[in-house]
């Protein structure tokens, strides 16, 4: 009898023993256009491209080993850093590739016209995805001559994806295009979204991510953000990996769980760096809430 | 700022699942008792009764559990811990860096604790105690202050404890309730505890047989939350209905091993596992 006592005391220390928990948080590796949007250039300009790679994990990688390719290559040409000379009228499409850690070749594509002439394209854009899969658009397109100043072209354009599947979220962008040396291209100034639980905590609220009129990147909730106050250390990140905030930029542990707040975010951080805001309870390590900002 | 979650409220519930109800000592007597008890748990219950996932922690803990009849009406009950709390090693299948393993050693919060008979009677007893929780435990422990063995308050439980024995088809059975209020400081909110245990000595007695039933209901009445938790959230607001059962077999007439197992049936804030018990008692 005392021996089998002696076994179930030790069984019940062995149980104490830390193990080990597994947590899926792989996302596939990304590569992203990060430069602005071009809507028209005319043959002759030249325009720098930039792109970003994140491994599965959602961390940007430094200084990656990008391959620019573009069709038709009479085109354009572009050399190995994404630098691009418009050569010829037509559409032009700029691909860029990398191979990943685990051998795979992942790319990002962006096509837009070469014009002897610049084109101004005025977007308004409605395009609704729900089981049905019903998209709408209206686009209206004008044509200026070369050498036109660029005070004209202040249009804004506005997308807006509304996504009804319980996963998704709303999202609206609001960008400005502009015209640099007759390159026309259109940059984010600011996304709004929604806020959802992926928990059984409360935890909802609309908000708009955007820089603001001193010019700093800001992350304002809006009036109608709740948070359950039983969640322990509550954290709020600007990630690349939706289920995870390792490689994310932690912006700070939660102290307001109602109502409209701001968080400043530094110089450092463009708008297009982070996908997704990431609400995480450190403790439990575990995801929250979340919303993909574009 | 420290933080303590969940696994207070287990030493709560485990406290009540496992420890042991006995009737008033007689003047001289008593029952001694060292026992351990273990749980792990990777989800609980949220402030809404749902599960949730959480990272896998662990709590372990040996105790010393001691009653004393100091008079025949008068018994002197003390509950000392020594816990341990731990936290898996977290791997994540991204490559990102994981997170070691941790884990907490140190006392806990003892309970010190006065039974007085009111009335007996051939078939049934009334009593009511008065138990002290003594703060005696870590409430900021670990890395992140998130692994304690104690809440860091003093709270008072009073109690009426009421017994009866009966027989069903010639065989002998006990059963026993209780209603208690525990007052608790620092914020936390009030709560009502309810017990209820029945078993019967079976095998020529040497093996008791018992099944308990008890919950903790909050009153909701405390301050703390994540707006202003400087102590605990996830020990506050605590709510838990468990059912449990146990074996102690009589390897003499004064000594004897029990084997414990419990499950929560439903709560609120606090872990969602079933909990392993084992221990050795003798009586005096």
């Amino acid at each position: 009898m005392y021996k089998k006592t002696l076994l179930f005391f030790s069984f019940l220390l062995y149980l104490s023993c830390i193990g080990t928990d597994v947590t899926d948080d792989y996302v596939d590796p990304t590569l992203r256009i990060t430069s602005p949007q071009i809507i028209s250039i005319k043959v002759g300009q030249k325009f720098q491209f930039t792109a970003k790679y994140f491994d599965t994990s959602g961390t940007q990688i430094e200084n990656p080993n990008l391959i620019w390719t573009v069709s038709p290559p009479d085109a354009l040409t572009i050399d190995d850093s994404g630098f691009a000379t418009a050569t010829s009228d037509g559409v032009a499409t700029i691909q860029v590739s990398v191979v990943t850690a685990l051998g795979s070749t992942i790319s990002a594509e962006t096509s837009f016209p070469v014009r002897e002439v610049v084109t101004v394209i005025t977007e308004t854009a409605t395009m609704t995805v729900d089981s049905g899969t019903t998209t709408t658009s209206d686009i209206n397109t004008s044509t200026i001559d070369s050498g036109t100043t660029t005070s004209t072209l202040t249009d804004a354009s506005t997308t807006t994806t509304t996504v009804s599947d319980t996963s998704s979220t709303t999202t609206d962008t609001d960008s400005t295009p502009t015209v640099d040396d007759d390159v026309v291209v259109t940059s984010p100034q600011s996304y709004q979204g929604t806020i959802r639980t992926t928990s059984s905590y409360e935890l909802t609220g609309s908000y708009e991510y955007g820089l603001n009129d001193a010019g700093q990147l800001v992350l304002d909730i809006g009036d109608d953000y709740v948070a359950s106050t039983a969640i322990p250390r509550l954290f709020v990140y600007l990630s690349n990996n939706p289920n995870s905030p390792s490689g994310a930029y932690e912006i700070a542990e939660v102290t307001v769980f109602s109502g409209a707040h701001s968080y400043v975010l530094p110089s450092s951080i463009d708008i297009s760096d982070y996908k997704y805001i990431l609400y995480w309870c450190k403790p439990f390590i575990v995801k929250v809430g979340d919303s993909t900002i574009f | 700022m420290q933080k303590q979650f969940l696994l207070l409220g287990c030493l709560f519930f485990l406290g009540i699942t496992f420890g042991t109800a006995q009737w008033i000592q007689k003047k001289g007597t008593g029952y001694y008792k060292v026992g351990t008890w273990f749980l792990e748990a990777n989800q609980h219950y949220t402030d809404k009764g749902l599960l949730d996932p959480n990272a896998t922690r662990g709590i372990f803990v040996t105790s010393l559990y001691g009653r004393h009849g100091i008079t025949d009406k008068i018994t002197l009950v003390g509950y000392i811990p020594f816990t341990r709390v731990y936290q898996n090693e977290q791997i994540f299948t991204s490559g990102n860096p994981g997170q070691p393993g941790e884990a907490v050693n140190s006392f806990g919060d003892i309970d010190l604790a006065v039974e007085v008979q009111i009335l007996k009677r051939p078939k049934w007893v009334l009593a009511t105690s008065l138990t002290l929780g003594i703060p005696s435990g870590n409430n900021s422990g670990g890395s992140d202050g998130s692994y304690q063995t104690g809440d860091g308050e003093f709270n008072q439980i009073v109690k009426v404890l009421a017994g009866t024995s009966f027989k069903i088809a010639k065989h002998s059975f006990y059963a026993k309730g209780s209603l208690g209020v525990n007052n608790r400081s620092n914020g936390y909110s009030d709560e009502i505890r309810l017990g209820f245990e029945t078993g019967s000595q079976v095998f020529k007695n040497k093996f008791l047989f018992l099944v308990r039933l008890n919950t903790i209901q909050s009153f909701f009445n405390g301050s703390l939350s994540a707006l202003n938790s400087n102590g605990s959230i996830f020990a506050n607001n605590v709510e838990v209905t468990n059912l449990g059962g146990e074996i102690n077999y009589f390897i003499t007439k004064k000594w004897s091993a029990s084997f414990g197992y419990s499950i929560p049936l439903s709560g609120k804030n606090i872990y969602k596992a079933p909990a392993l018990a084992g221990g050795i008692a003798y009586k005096l």
